[in-house]
This record gives structure tokens, sequence and C-alpha cells, in this order.
């Protein structure tokens, strides 16, 4: 949850619902504004009877297989014990990272032992904003989704907010490519699947745009589960964030930076530049050069020790990063080493216009998703053997020695 | 065995270790000099200080790496070949590129350029500009000195290690003080006297200096004690003699001397046991309740001269015009004059206008031909004691000073010398007295100036009766101003209230000897509570004079004490209740002396010698010079790391930023525009004392009562003390509601590394007001709801706000647009700004909507 435009007409609607409405063709409009409604309205209803029925009967209705939306019960089961957070329920079990704008803790429910991460946020705000806050995460509740990170609750204390999601014991993707230097194709397809289907349950429905896709919100876990996490859903809270950081790297669209309108469109320009980064192991802004890419390629390609850093960072300012990315041609994928698919792939998500960018209805429909969805690939094998991690039954977390 | 061995790769782990620590102190250091010699003004005297001040540090830490080098064997020797760095050292002490190039082609260490003699390093050098030679010449015998220091096991504390290696221009003469400032005093008190004999005015720069400065500025106070002690010493004036030269104004006998400054009056019969106007002189003009002998009543006090910036005005001496900078004004009677004009300037101080004309005119009428008069002028001679010759010397040395071109025709050494000594043999020391510091550079003992003053009154009794036998001799001291008879006496702030009435003129001895007393110690009083209100305590006058013994340029003697001054010790804070954070510290509301603000900077590991800590001291010490209704006013600062904190006067009210963003209070078109009128009022201000804000914005601009008041200014570099720069790995963490006050030029800057050198200027504060400016008028922020980056890159192509649905005239728009000029040559300055705000129509404003705010609330005026 991190950057997104302002809800322009008004923050506490459910965020999100106007914003993305354009990125859907002028016919899809209506329907979805409704959508947007209905969820809210169904969503309320739920949480008044905090009935597990009603979320279920709704996943029903969501496309996923039987193991997935057994996950997604037991996960609701285990949150049902739980109810409202506090801050003395948690004791901390370490730092699983700086997000943006707080930092991320892992911690164990102290009543139920089940392992968590905290996510805080400091906030100097009025009590009313805090409450807008909270309600307004609130619509995490209703995103219950395979590719999704659960989420536990929020709560304010002591000049923090407090989000609690489920704990994905093989972290990021940005920390596993840290550590993998490069991520193979065959693993990229399947999480782009993974990806483009939770992009699409937040846009059809709850009507949210991610706004922040990169490779540190694309979480694993070590039953090979692929979630996304961190998508903008209070406006509010983004409003309230004292600090942002800008980095060496942005995942911004160019229409983004331009300050014009944007949409989920986005979200796919930020997908590619993600995909490229994870398939090259560096950022792909600017483009690295040939010699570069024969260093890190070098099996392929030239002869070069291939544990040589490819390395070669001018410093670039802020601004003349983002001008790149707004002027110059857009990145793509070296040709050679990549499937025809993939590149084509990257080529139709790395449009600067974001018309001739593909929609997520069509990347879906891709060849390359296709394939990857076709052939079976070992996330959970992968991720373990990436990350040292043993693998692990599903629902480890309920353990709380686990990992 | 093996922990022997061990215990040796442990220690060289630990030098190697240090050895780098040191270099990345260097670095700091090194960076920080050349942004001083190249960015700022470097015949400021501060930024001088600040020069020598690293150049020290730099000379210590280049030793220590040698130092720790040097005592390992060869193997680590050939590993740590690089360090210290020579072509690092080489900037350092100041050489052009090409003369590094020289030297590093033929030399390869530093440990090797140590060896050469300056005549080698000479050679090495050759062509390059003197002044590198000498920077080099000097700055390797500061290396060497204290590399000595550090083998010896000493700390070299005293040694002076810079060797000022900023540009020196043409005119040394505001190139203030004194470089190696011992040598220039020995310097100038020999010389002087060449100088003299020569016939000419020996005015070394340094000379100069020291009359222009403080110096006469101890002389009020001290005149008391100085007659004090002149008193008590006169027995043996020889051991006073020393302090003498100076004493222009305690001389009991001539205190014409007081003026360095004054022509002097030539005709005047030359006796300089004016005594009278001496009597007159110590406890009249200060002191008035000092029963007069003679008929009038003299003045005699000197001004207390500093120079000014900033100023255009009369000069009050010669009424011509004078330029900026190139003025003195006294800090008591504000009385201005150019620096030429210094010397004639008669010791007025207080006077009311009409004397001083009355005196002035006395003073041209007597001054041509004069000369006679000269020798008496001189303190010297009272000084003499024994009417050593060397005394003399220092003597001449006043005299130097006070001889000007003007004078020249006359042979003052003579006069000087054929003056009547026997005065000079009596009264000498009292003379001589502590006094004078001002007058010269002269040590005065404070023990002395102490243990003296209980024997005043009898001394004064003396003194006075000398006065009287004197005063026949001398009919009239055109140095002082002789009150008119009839004219009620004198109303200068210092001395009212003591004036006496000339019927006291004739008690008895007794009584003056108690009024003496009294004199004595309401003179004391009363510089005290003078001081008060001007900058420096009388205490610390006073102690400025006892440290006068040092022969310390005056320059960081004052510099020490304006530190003094602003460094308020942080026991003495009371802290309550935080009322803002910001990115630099916290905000208490506190207690010191009234209710104040505290700011407390968030510092993290400062190093013991921490660069950036000068940085801050350096900062604050610009703040002190503020003084504007719509800038808050600045009271000092705790300089103890890790205690660091600034104190200001505590704002009422609340900032724009809560009226604005907060409580959406509304402001009416002819509201923002008296909020931004005052605001441009005293960015002008404070840009023209040469101060950039670097953080102008609605959180740093309060509201109190209608008025505004700017806080905050010119800290913004201080984030370098603070915890993280706000950088964190390799982002730059970038606070709510900042970006949109940054001009284009700063955006472009942005890294993600912390170190944020941004460029800023009096035109980044511009655009800044043009963001405050359209919060004012919008009740947002420019950019609103759009992600950092956005802002960046918008900002950074030049892409502004767009102002399409902001309903307000187009002459408000103008001021918009002018503001955030992207090219910053384009933007107006604060006064241009003013009086376009000044011409804006108020009744087209009134009648447009009172509500501004309404016009591109919503977001969409974004798009």
């Amino acid at each position: 949850m991190s950057k997104m435009s302002k809800n322009k007409l008004n923050l506490t609607l459910p965020p999100g619902s106007i914003d993305t409405a354009p990125a859907i063709t002028p016919s899809n409009m209506t329907p979805q504004l409704k959508s947007a409604t209905a969820t809210e309205r169904q969503g309320l209803a739920g949480k008044s009877k905090t009935s597990i029925e009603a979320l279920t009967e709704r996943l029903e209705q969501i496309e996923m297989d039987d193991t997935q939306r057994r996950r997604i019960e037991v996960f609701l089961c285990q949150k049902e014990k739980i109810g409202e957070l506090s801050d003395d329920d948690f004791e901390k079990l370490g730092e699983l990272g700086q997000g943006n704008g707080g930092v991320v803790m892992k911690v164990r429910h102290k009543s139920t032992g089940l392992i968590m991460a905290r996510k805080l946020i400091h906030l100097e705000v009025k009590p009313a904003i805090k409450k807008q806050i909270i309600r307004e995460l609130k619509v995490l509740h209703e995103c219950n989704f395979a590719h999704i990170v659960g989420f536990y609750g929020a709560f304010y204390s002591d000049g923090e907010i407090s989000i609690c999601m489920e704990y994905m014991d093989g972290g990021s993707l940005d920390l596993i490519l840290k550590k993998a230097g490069r991520i193979p194709e065959s693993i990229l397809g399947t999480i782009t699947s993974a990806v483009l289907k939770g992009l699409s349950y937040l846009r059809d429905k709850h009507a949210i745009m991610h706004r922040d896709v990169k490779p540190s919100n694309i979480l694993v876990n070590s039953n090979g589960e692929i979630k996304i996490c961190d998508f903008g859903v209070s406006g509010q809270l983004i409003d309230s964030m004292a600090n942002s950081f800008v980095g060496t790297r942005s995942y911004m669209s160019p229409e983004r930076l331009q300050g014009t309108h944007y949409s989920v469109q986005s979200d796919i320009w930020s997908l590619g530049l993600s995909l490229v980064e994870m398939a090259i192991g560096m950022y792909p802004i600017p483009p690295p050069d040939a010699k570069t890419l024969a260093a890190i390629f070098g099996g392929q390609n030239e002869d070069h020790s291939p544990g040589q850093a490819p390395n070669s960072p001018r410093p670039m300012a802020i601004f003349e990063l983002l001008d790149y990315i707004v002027n110059e041609p857009p990145p793509k994928l070296p040709s050679g080493i990549f499937s025809d698919e993939f590149k084509d792939f990257v080529d139709r998500c790395l449009k600067k216009n974001p018309d001739e960018r593909a929609d997520l209805k069509t990347l879906m429909n891709h060849e390359w998703i296709r394939k990857a969805d076709a052939e079976k690939v070992d996330i959970a094998g992968w991720v373990c053997k990436t990350m040292d991690l043993m693998p692990s039954t599903p629902n480890s977390n309920v353990s709380p020695f686990s990992s | 065995m093996d922990a022997e061995s061990e215990y040796e790769i442990k220690r060289a782990r630990d030098a190697i270790q240090t050895i780098e620590t040191i270099q990345s102190m260097i670095d700091v250091s090194a960076d920080i000099l050349e942004g001083l010699r190249t960015q700022c003004s470097t015949s400021a005297e501060l930024t001088q200080q600040e020069i020598r001040t690293l150049e020290g540090k730099l000379v210590k830490h280049f030793s220590r790496q040698l130092f720790i080098k040097a005592r390992f064997g060869e193997e680590l020797q050939r590993e740590l070949r690089h360090v210290p760095c020579l072509a690092q050292w080489l900037k350092v002490v100041g050489l052009s590129l090409e003369a590094i190039e020289a030297v590093c082609s033929r030399v390869c260490s530093l440990e090797e350029l140590r060896e050469r003699s300056d005549h080698e390093l000479r050679a090495l050098l050759a062509g390059a500009r003197d002044e590198e030679v000498r920077r080099l010449c000097r700055a390797m015998h500061r290396l060497t000195t204290y590399t000595e220091a550090l083998a010896r096991g000493e700390g070299g504390a005293d040694l002076q290690l810079f060797w000022d290696s900023w540009e020196r221009h043409s005119h040394t003469r505001n190139s203030p003080r004194p470089r190696p400032r011992r040598v220039n005093d020995a310097d100038s008190q020999h010389s002087t006297p060449q100088g003299r004999r020569g016939g000419k005015s020996p005015t070394t720069p340094v000379g100069k200096r020291k009359q222009n400065s403080s110096l006469p500025a101890p002389a009020a106070l001290t005149k008391s004690r100085s007659h004090e002690s002149q008193l008590s010493v006169r027995p043996d004036a020889s051991d006073l003699s020393d302090n003498s030269q100076s004493s222009a104004l305690g001389g009991g006998e001539n205190s014409p001397p007081a003026s360095p400054r004054l022509p002097e009056p030539d005709s005047t019969p030359s006796h300089r046991p004016h005594c009278n106007n001496n009597v007159a002189a110590i406890g009249a003009p200060r002191s008035p309740r000092t029963p007069t002998v003679s008929r009038c009543m003299a003045h005699d006090i000197a001004h207390r001269f500093t120079k000014t910036f900033n100023m255009i005005a009369t000069c009050d001496y010669c009424d011509k015009q004078m330029l900026f900078g190139s003025g003195l004004k006294c800090k008591e009677c504000k009385f201005k004059c150019h620096r030429d004009c210094e010397s004639k300037v008669p010791p007025s101080c207080g006077l009311p206008p009409e004397f001083v004309v009355a005196f002035k005119e006395t003073f041209h009428k007597e001054s041509p031909g004069s000369g006679g008069y000269y020798g008496c002028a001189s303190p010297v001679q009272s000084r003499g004691g024994g009417g050593g010759g060397s005394l003399t010397g220092g003597g001449s040395f006043l005299a130097s000073l006070t001889h000007r071109p003007r004078w020249r025709g006359a042979p003052p050494s003579h006069h000087h010398n054929g003056a009547n000594p026997s005065p000079r043999g009596n009264h000498g020391p009292d003379s001589s007295s502590n006094t004078s510091s001002c007058n010269s550079s002269t040590p005065s003992s404070p023990a002395l100036a102490a243990s003296t003053a209980p024997q005043q009154p009898q001394q004064h009794h003396h003194t006075h009766q000398h006065h009287q036998h004197n005063n026949p001799l001398q009919p009239h001291h055109k140095q002082q101003f002789h009150f008119p008879e009839v004219k009620p006496p004198v109303s200068s702030p210092n001395h009212t209230s003591s004036v006496q009435s000339p019927a006291r003129v004739s008690q008895d001895s007794k009584d003056e000897l108690t009024s003496s007393v009294k004199s004595a110690d309401s003179s004391r009083c009363v510089s005290l509570s003078g001081s008060g209100s001007t900058d420096s305590g009388g205490p610390q006058r006073a102690d400025s004079l006892d440290r006068a013994n040092k022969q310390d340029s005056r320059w960081p003697r004052q510099n020490s004490l304006s530190m003094k001054e602003w460094d308020i010790p942080y026991d003495e804070l009371k802290l309550s209740e935080v009322i803002g954070k910001g990115r630099f510290g916290t905000v208490y509301r506190g207690s010191w002396h009234g209710a104040v603000a505290v700011k407390l900077l968030h510092v993290h590991s400062l190093g013991d010698d921490c660069v950036p800590l000068d940085t801050f001291k350096h900062e604050v010490a610009t703040f002190r010079k503020t003084r504007h209704e719509n800038l808050v006013l600045f009271m000092g600062a705790c300089m103890k790391p890790p205690r660091l904190a600034i104190v200001t006067s505590l704002c009422k009210g609340m900032t724009l930023y809560t009226h604005i963003h907060l409580r959406k209070d509304k402001f009416t078109a002819n509201k923002s525009v008296l909020v931004a009128q005052q605001i441009s009022q005293g960015m002008g201000y404070l840009h023209a004392r040469g101060i950039i804000h670097k953080d102008l914005k609605t959180k740093n601009i309060f509201l109190e009562n209608g008025k505004v008041v700017i806080t905050d200014f010119g800290l913004f570099s201080v984030t370098k003390l603070c915890f993280g720069n706000n950088a964190r790995g390799d982002s730059l963490g970038i606070p709510a509601g900042w970006l949109c006050y940054l001009a284009p030029e700063l955006v472009r800057a942005l890294r993600p590394h912390a170190s944020l050198h941004l460029p800023f200027s009096k035109a980044t504060d511009v655009y800044a007001f043009g963001t405050v400016w359209y919060e004012l008028l919008c009740g947002e922020f420019p950019f609103k709801g759009q992600p950092p980056e956005a802002i960046i890159w918008q900002v950074g192509r030049g892409v502004k706000q767009s102002l399409a649905n902001m309903q307000a005239s187009r002459d408000i728009k103008d001021i918009l647009m002018l503001c955030w000029a992207y090219r910053s040559s384009e933007r107006p300055d604060f006064p241009r700004l003013l009086s376009t705000l000044q011409k804006l129509p108020r009744k087209r404003l009134a009648r447009s909507p009172s509500h501004p705010v309404h016009l591109s609330r919503s977001a969409d005026s974004v798009f």
C-alpha cells in the first residue's frame, strides 16, 4: 500500500473504485462501479455476521482449485479465533524487512501461536484519520484469494498503524532475486500467471488497482504459493504517511510519472519492468550494454566468468532515471536467451502508451502464460532450494515452531 | 609466541582500521575545506576561521596517519604506501591541479615530500604561484611540527596548524586579522617605531584592524580601573610599563591618547598634561559625578566602532555618503563614519549631536598645522615610566596608529620625545593601566588591575591633584569636548544619571576622593548595564580585556566571545512538552529566561572530530545576525554534542500548514496577500543578510495574530548531523510535502544516496515561496496526490501545477508562475515580489470571491 494517486472524488469510498474505472472499457464502467458497491455491502454484511459462511459462499464464485480453496478456508478458520488485535497480543520474532513507509516484523500471535508479518507504519495523525485508515484497511478482510496475501487485521497503537498479514516464509521476490541472481523463465511464467490472477481478482472483485507492483511486493512461501501484497487500499493511509522512499529503481509507468491519468494499465507496466529485472538479474534502466549482458549470460554468449558482477552502475540522479523511463525507449529482454513468447509478453507490457499496452485479460490469455499454466513448475522446491528452507506442509504456520 | 604474533596482527589490523577511519575524516574535512574555499566568501571572517580550523584538523589527521604508519614494519608500510594520499594532501594544501600533478610526478609519497626542504619545495613548484609555494611550505612545516609533536607524545594542543589557504585578494585590509597572530603583534610592535621614524604611518593591516575593532570598547570600562591601577602602581611604574601603551583613556595625563582616532589638535600647546582634561576624561565623561576640577567638563569617551555592513548612510564626520561595508558604527551611540574618518572622529561617544558638531568644529579649526600636540596624544609617554626607550616603542606604536597622513607634516616623533618628560615619568604608569586594550594589544594584566583596585581612591586623589597642577599649563585641549558651561549636563545614556552639577567642582579633595570612588564604581555599573543592551556584556568586556594579554588577535577573541554568548548550557534549559517534530529534531516548549522554543536535534554518533558539528556552529553563528519582525528570534544554541539544540523565541499561534491543511482555514485573497507580503519581507531580509532559508514551507511559517513569523531558516544542512539523513540504503526518504517546495534544479539533483548536496540558492527560496503562495490561494499542495516520483519528473522537466482551474486574477497567477520559473535566473527576488504583491489591486481582490480556496479544491484541477 504505497504510492497511489489520491482518490479524487472521495477518499472515504472504497479506494480505487473510481480511479480504476476508466481502466476498463467504457462499457464495463457501470458494472464496475456497481460491483464495487456491492462488494462493500457484502463486506459489511459479512463482517457484521462475522460468519465464515458468507465468505466461503463468496469463495465459491472465485476461480480457485480445491487446494487453494481449502487453504483459504483454513486461513479463515484460524483468523476467526483471533478476533480484535492489539499490541499486547504479539511477541516479536525478528525483522523481515523495510517496506515502503514502515518496517515489517515477524511476530507470533501469543494466544494462538500463529506466525504473522506485522507491518508497522509510523503515523502521527488525528484520531479521526486513524479511524478512517483502519476502516479503509478493512477492505482487506474481503480480499481472500489464492494470490493475495491474507490479512489478519489492522490496529493503531502508539503512533503506529499495524497491519497484520499472513507470514510468507519464502520472502519477497527481490530478496530471492538477491540470493538467486536471476530467476529462471519457467518460474517467472508461473509467478506472472499468479500475479495476473491476483491483479484481476483485485480489479474484478474489489475494483482496486495495485499501484505498486514490484518484486518486493510479490511474496512466495515454501508451499509454492505466490501472493501479492501491499496494494493501495487506503488512500488516507498513503496521504498520511510521513515519508516515502525513492530509490535507485522505479517501477512507475511513464503516464503516472507525467501526472496524466492512469489506470490498471499502469500496473501492467510495472509488472513488465519487474519481469525484465528478475529475468536478467538487474534493474533494466538504463539498459545494460552488450558487455554487461554478456557478463550476465556469459554461458550462452561469450566467455565471461559468470560470477563477475555485471554492475557498471554510474549513479543516476533520480530525475535522470525517471526521465529515462518517460523519454527513452522501454527496456526489453535481450534476444537469444529467452523464449519468444516471454519476450513478446514483456514487450506488450512495456508499451509506453498505456492504450497500446496489453490489458490484463489479453495477458492472461497470452501464450506464455498458457504455457506456464500448462507446465507444472515446482515453485515450492525452487523457493526452498533458493532460500534454504525446509519444504513444509501446508498451513505450516499453524505451528509456532515452524521455520 | 603465537599469542605475540597474534597480538601483532591484531595491532596491525587496529592500526589499519584507525588509518582508514582517519582517512574518512580527512575526506570529509577536505570536502568541506574545498567547499569553503570555493563556495564561500573567503574574505568573511567566519569562513577564514572555519578554514583554519579545518586546516588544523587536516594537519592533525595527516600527521596521525603518518605517525601510525611509521610505527609499522616495512611490509605494512608498503601496503599502506598510498596512505596518506599525497594528491589529497596537496589539494588540501590548496595547490592548483597542475601544481599537484607536477608534484605527484616527482614525489611519490607524503613522507618523501616531507623530507624536502623549503628550497626544494620551491623548485618542485617551479612555475606555480608564489602563494602556492607559500602554502605548501607552510603546510609542510605544520605537518612536520605536528608529527614531531605526536612522536614526542604531546598533543601539540597549542600549535598553530593552519596555513591560510584561501585566496587572498589584494586588499589585505579586509582580510582581517592577523595571520600568524603572534608574529604579527610582535611585528607590529617592532615595526611601528621604525615606521614612525620614517615619518610614515606604519599602519600595518594589523594595526589598522586593531583600531577599528572593538578596542575602544573595553576602554570604556577600563577607564576607571586604569585609573585605579594607575595610582597604585605609580610608585613603580616600570612594572606596568608594558601594559601601558595603551591607555589613552585611562591616562591620567594624557587623555588625548584616547584617540588614536583623533586628529591632534596641533595648536594645542601641547602640554600634554592636560590634566584637567584627563580628569575629565577619567571621571567626567564616564561618570560625571567626579568632581571636575576645571571649570569646564570635558567629554572624552571613545567610540566603540564596529564594522557595519549593509548600511547606506552618511558619515557623521564628513557628511559624505558611505558605501556598503565601508563604514564603522559605534555600538554605543550609533555614530557612523567612514573607516578613513575614524581616526579623525573625536572621542565623542554619547555626545548629543549638537555637541558633536561643536566639537567637530573646534577640531577642524584647530587641527591644521597641529602636530604640536601630537606627543601628548600618545599615551606612550605616560608609560614611559622610566622613560626607557623600549617602552617608547610601544608608545610609538600607538602613536603610529594615530598617525595619519594628515599630520604627517609635523614631525611628531620629535615632539613626542620632547614632550615634557616629567609627566611621563610621573604618570606614566597610570596611564598605562590596564585600560587600554583599546589602543593597543598590549597586554594588561588583569590580576594587577584587581589588586590595585582598592587603592584607587588614593590614587585618584593623587592624580587629581596632579591634574590640577597641570591644568594651568594647558589652556584647552582640543581632543576632548568641553562642555559649554552653560549647558546642562550631557545626557548620554551612559552617564546621565551621574552627571553632577558644576557646583561640585569646587569641593574639597576629600569629597573628591569619595566621589571619585563612586565614580569609578558607577562607571563600572554603567558600563555593565549599558552592555546589557549591546552585544557584549560588561563582564565580558572586562575579561576580554584580560585576555588582551595573550596578544591574541582581536578576531578570534571576538569570535570566542560571541560563541560564548550564544552558547546556552544545556542544563539551563528547562524542557516541557513536545510541540512539534521536524525532520531534524524535536521542538519542545521550554524555558530559558522566559518561554522559548527549543529544537533538540537528533544527533547520532558524532565522532569526536566532527565536521558537521562545525558546520552547525558556523550556521548558528549566522543566525545571530538576524533581527526582523517576521523572523523568529534566535536566542542561542547548545553546542555540546550530543546535546545540540537551537533556542528561539516561542512562536505563538499556529503554522500556516496547520491553518491551511489541517484546519482547512480559508484565506481570503486579501489575507493571503498580507501574509505573502510579510513572508517576502522576512525572506528579503534574510537574503540581504546572506542567509538562505533552504526549507521555506508552510510548516515553518507561523501566524501570530496576523503577523508572520518565519522559523527554521538555514537549518537544512544540519540534516547531515541528524539521523540517517533520511536516507536508507539506496533510497532517499522524502518527507511528506517537501518535494513540491523544491525548485527544478534541486529536484534534478536528488540522488538516492545520502550526502545530499543540493544547490540551494536564493532563487530556490523564491520557488518555495511560490508554493507557499499556491497553498495560501488553493488550500492544498501543488501536485496533490501524486507520488513523489511523478513530482520529481514533472518538476524536473519544468511541468508546473496547472492553474487552469484556479480562479484567481491574472496578477496572482503571474506571481506564481514567476516564482516557479524553471530557470532560476527568471525568478524574481523578494524585494521585487514584495513590491509586486503590494501593487496587487486590493479592490479587485476584495471583490473576487473571498474564498479562493474553492477554486481548485478538487484534485481535478491537476488534470
